[in-house]
């Protein structure tokens, strides 16, 4: 079993009229620090298997339900592989 | 959760105490009814179906005072929701349900389940819901936390609403500090269908299927119920966990499944109920009392999100889009295969038994035995102390306050900007108010308008409720609600034909507020009786306070009228440049409880004056007459602001001007808030039919121009305001107060 | 012409669009439940706007899946007409039948009222009945509606003349050029936010949308399997 997170934002060129809302939000709060913010979704998935078969298997998720490539694109980690 | 103590440590401790069962009660079901003490599970049961939300034992003295029935009325309180007769064996279906508490504490999941809640109302009656309305009430937008509040809300209702593609079509928006720490959002859902398909919530016939429906059970909102009887206090923020989250997609699926089940196959069900409030121990005990029936149910057939629920927590879940079914004994398999087609769970978890005996399994154990009827019927009903407010008595005696205006121009203006007044579409163009395409007048006139497809007659609602009335002088307070209701259901051109209500008012355990309570109450149904309007359905929502401050007490009133003629759809504003302008009704000194009062002092105060309802009815039913005989152009109702802001919305978003003469009214009568009045126009052709109808009831009062300028000559003043400026201050107000960052 | 309205789950505009095409226009249409898996027989195909799957994931996402979208991608490739409003716009970009996607508004929030829009392509399937250039207003009530691609599809698009329908004075949602309405290269396949099939009636207030369909039923038979 691996648990994998798999995370989708838009891509750089797409503009995130939410992240930028959030920023304002930010700075209200007096953390003129903060320049950007960018936001996404992640996924938690269970595979069942490891290695070679879950990246595959991230893979085909990713292309074919998770990520729009029109305006998206994702990166993943493994949380944990038992 | 803890888990079981015994029956006598229950007896010792009192856990019950925080579940809003009372000693009495207690030691009433123990010694009268059970004749042994309950189990943990039984007293959960108990003290969620005899609290006031489900059981109504407080309110119930009070809401007797209600007609409910008159030749058109159908379906009566009790059931889902009420039904009336609209001709051609059609029937209009509608309910409102107050979703205050959740909503205050998670304004976006509180008001999005509050919607949810009611559209299950009205499909399990066997209707399609057609139209949503609203009525909100909010403290004032100066601060930050009640603009993410009415941010949150208005999101919830429209996220529900429009995924279910239901037209949310009318409704109000009021702003009052008394509403700053407990939201009112009220919920009203209007369905249409076939007589033929009218449900009840009945679970009858031995050896009947029991089936459940719809969503798996989780651990939320577990004693919503009893939460919604208790009031709020900043100590208390750990009720946050009651919330229960909405989807409205599932929802969606599951009208769809009950409706082809309800319309195609009724020969397979015996009845049909939502699980609300409560869950499954209230729609279950409920169908199995009216039907007079006995039940036997297996709780681990229930379907489960979570895993190691106790009985008591998958009794009293209120876990949103489920339903509880009573399926006739061999159609268990065809129920489910409609259910599959939708991928929802149909699972059957128990059958109707000989006895009257309500019987829990759970883990290979009875976990409940006990008479249907001690849940449902025997609940004690619980007289309660009444006292006149001293700060009533008090202002009987003062002299009314009488506004001085130095500039009337100038206080139109300012009363345009007042939140209550200003536009609202900011936050109704979140709401889908189109879909189903049978919209004919939308959001942001006297009342919404459907068509009825397939015929000539048409639907119109409205929601009113104006806390401030109640709160001077409960009984003409409550005519009030229910004048203003009628009145915008008039305006565009229906028959008032029934109502439904959500009685919010604070802890009725302060005598003060059960007489609010008592007396709106009986001014409502005073007014019921007067314009024929039968209350069909409803609810009570007590315990609106914060840190013992309690709201305004609110009744709001949703009335739905009939259309005979759809194309004698009447709109609020104006029409064609040299219509004749009429003032129907009389106007008064009325300034306790108004928005000028509120403007200009900050508050309110004294004592709303008493009003002819018989005059005021009789002069409402010509006006409707000569409507329907097409005789008037544009009619709106006069509300907040009285007839200064009505003359100003009746020209918003059209290319007209009125030039008008009000030699007898003060700069301040223009802004006087006396009940039941409207400005008419009429074409000059219909004139004299006009004038014979409505008599001296109606006041000719000027013309309709070409200008774009609203001219009003006053006794003591003149009007010379450009519409443009003036729609840009009514509709910039609540938009600039929610951008705003203090 | 036969027609058939595909119903997703959470659709809920498929009554708006099977009584303006049926009752308004008396043509012939059908609700087909997405669990089938042939069109054969129908000659356009209708995509109703709603929330298919309550628009988890992304608006339209997971519609692609069914059982009814490889006989929807066969019609599109017969050159037979498909028209997407909404959630049908929506799901026609995410199966690739049409370039590009949709996101949240700008505003973040649902917005529903009528707006102006240009006539950009009179000459489509779905528009002759318009005058080029022409100034309509339609309703639009969606939350994910800004139209986004990236440059070279967005010039592709104004080159191949695929544009049919612009935001005109102002731009409800953020969409790229105040792009409202494009159809494949072909332009058999239109996909729109804005909805047509709400102002068909004068009791409605608004029949700027009627000519929509008028021009579907006058040209389908005469362009379809040319």
């Amino acid at each position: 079993m691996t648990n994998v997170r798999i995370f989708v934002t838009y891509k750089q060129s797409v503009f995130d009229p939410q992240g930028d809302t959030i920023k304002e939000a930010i700075h209200t709060l007096g953390h003129d620090e903060v320049t950007d913010v960018h936001v996404g979704k992640f996924f938690d998935v269970t595979i069942k298997g490891t290695g070679d078969a879950v990246d595959k298997a991230v893979k085909e998720i990713a292309d074919q339900l998770l990520v729009n490539f029109n305006m998206e694109t994702y990166h993943y980690q493994v949380l944990e592989e038992a | 959760m803890e888990q079981a103590m015994t029956p006598e440590e229950i007896k010792e401790k009192k856990p019950y105490l925080d579940w809003s069962l009372s000693e009495d009660e207690y030691n009433y079901i123990s010694e009268k009814l059970l004749g042994r003490l309950p189990n943990y599970t039984e007293t959960g049961l108990f003290s969620a179906m005899w609290s006031e939300h489900c059981s109504y034992k407080k309110s119930k003295p009070v809401l007797r005072l209600f007609p409910n029935k008159n030749n058109r009325v159908l379906q009566g309180p009790g059931e889902g929701a009420g039904v009336v007769d609209i001709d051609d064996g059609q029937a209009v279906v509608f309910k409102a349900e107050s979703h205050n508490h959740p909503t205050t504490v998670e304004p976006y999941q509180g008001a999005a389940t509050g919607v949810g809640g009611i559209l299950r109302d009205i499909f399990s009656m066997g209707a399609r819901p057609v139209a949503s309305l609203d009525s909100l009430h909010f403290g004032e937008l100066d601060n930050a936390t009640t603009r993410m509040k009415v941010d949150g809300t208005v999101r919830g209702i429209g996220d529900y609403g429009n995924c279910m593609g239901i037209p949310t079509i009318a409704g109000e928006t009021t702003f009052d500090p008394c509403y700053q720490g407990n939201v009112l959002c009220n919920a009203m859902s209007v369905g249409l269908m076939d007589q033929k398909d009218i449900q009840k919530g009945k679970a009858a016939g031995i050896g009947n299927a029991v089936m459940y429906v719809g969503a798996k059970t989780g651990r939320d909102g577990i004693h919503g119920a009893t939460f919604a009887s208790a009031d709020f206090s900043d100590e208390n923020a750990t009720q946050r966990s009651a919330v229960q989250v909405g989807n409205p997609f599932m929802e969606k699926l599951l009208l769809e499944a009950c409706l082809e089940l309800i319309t195609k196959h009724p020969d397979w069900l015996v009845g049909i109920q939502d699980m609300g409030a409560a869950g499954i121990v209230s729609s279950s005990a409920e169908m199995a009392s009216e039907g007079k029936s006995g039940m036997d149910l297996d709780l681990d057939l229930v379907p489960q999100r979570e895993t190691n629920m106790s009985a008591y927590e998958i009794m009293l879940s209120e876990s949103q889009e489920r339903m509880l079914l009573c399926v006739n004994k061999g159609h268990e398999e065809d129920v489910k295969k409609i259910f599959d087609f939708y991928d929802l769970d149909a699972v059957t978890i128990g059958r109707i038994t000989e006895s009257h005996q309500y019987v829990l399994h759970h883990d290979g154990q009875v976990v409940c035995d006990i008479p249907v009827s001690t849940l449902t019927d025997d609940v004690l009903e619980e007289a309660s102390d009444e006292k006149k407010p001293a700060r009533i008595t008090a202002a009987e005696q003062e002299e009314a306050w009488q506004p001085e205006i130095k500039d009337a121009e100038q206080t139109l203006r300012d009363l345009l900007a007042q939140s209550t007044i200003a536009d609202k579409s900011s936050f109704y163009q979140q709401y889908d108010s189109q879909v189903r395409t049978s919209t004919v007048v939308g959001p942001g006139s006297d009342a919404g308008v459907l068509r009825v497809r397939g015929t000539h007659k048409g639907l119109s609602m409205t929601t009113d409720g104006n806390g401030r009335f109640v709160y001077l002088s409960p009984e003409v307070g409550g005519q009030i609600a229910l004048t203003e209701a009628a009145a915008n259901i008039i305006a565009s051109g229906a028959e008032p034909l029934a109502i439904t209500d959500c009685l919010n008012y604070g802890d009725p355990n302060d005598p003060e507020i059960f007489w609010e309570l008592h007396q709106s109450v009986k001014g409502m149904a005073d007014a019921c009786r007067v314009f024929d309007t039968p209350v069909i359905s409803g609810n009570v929502s007590l315990y609106n306070e914060n840190n013992g401050q309690a709201i305004h007490p609110t009744p709001m009133v949703g009335m739905v009228g009939l259309v005979k003629n759809i194309d004698r759809v009447v709109p609020s504003f104006v029409q064609r440049a040299g219509d004749r302008v009429y003032l129907v009704g009389a106007t008064r000194d009325d300034y306790a409880g108004s928005e000028l009062q509120k403007m200009l002092t900050g508050d309110i105060s004294g004592i709303v004056k008493e009003f002819d309802l018989d005059h005021v009815h009789d002069y409402m039913q010509r006006l409707l007459h000569t409507m329907e005989n097409g005789h008037v152009q544009s009619a709106h109702d006069l509300s907040e602001g009285g007839l200064g802001v009505a003359l100003a919305e009746t020209l918003f978003k059209t290319d007209r001007g009125l030039n008008l003469n009000f030699r007898h009214l003060t700069s301040a009568q223009l802004f006087s808030e006396t009940p039941g009045r409207f400005v008419v126009t009429v074409a000059p052709d219909h004139v004299a039919a006009f004038e014979q109808d409505l008599g001296d009831d109606a006041q000719f009062v000027g013309t309709v121009t070409n200008t774009h300028w609203l001219e009003a000559h006053l006794a003591d003043a003149e009007i010379n305001q450009n519409v443009t400026e003036l729609q840009k201050i009514w509709e910039e107000a609540i938009p600039c107060q929610m951008k705003s960052k203090d | 012409m036969k027609i058939a309205v595909i119903v997703f789950p959470g659709s809920n505009c498929d009554v708006d669009l099977y009584e303006a095409l049926g009752t308004v226009c008396g043509a012939d249409v059908d609700y087909v439940s997405h669990h089938e898996s042939s069109l054969d027989g129908y000659d356009a195909v209708m995509l109703p706007g709603g929330f298919s799957y309550g628009d988890y994931l992304r608006a339209g996402a997971i519609a692609r899946f069914t059982n009814i979208m490889p006989a929807i991608i066969k019609i599109a490739n017969e050159g037979k007409p498909v028209f997407g409003t909404c959630n049908g716009f929506q799901i026609l970009t995410e199966a690739g039948l049409l370039p590009g996607a949709l996101k949240r508004n700008d505003s973040q929030k649902f917005v529903c009222k009528t707006v102006p829009l240009e006539v950009v392509n009179n000459q489509t399937l779905f528009t002759t009945q318009y005058q080029e250039h022409e100034r309509i207003a339609l309703p639009i009530a969606h939350a994910d509606g800004s139209f986004y691609a990236d440059e070279e599809t967005l010039n592709e698009l104004e080159a191949n003349h695929q544009v049919v329908f612009r935001y005109a004075e102002e731009n409800p949602n953020g969409s790229l050029r105040n792009i409202a309405g494009i159809t494949n290269k072909r332009g058999n396949v239109l996909g729109m936010m804005p909805h047509p099939e709400r102002a068909v009636e004068a009791i409605l207030g608004n029949t700027d949308g009627l000519r929509l369909f008028k021009s579907l039923l006058a040209n389908g038979r005469v362009k379809v399997g040319e």
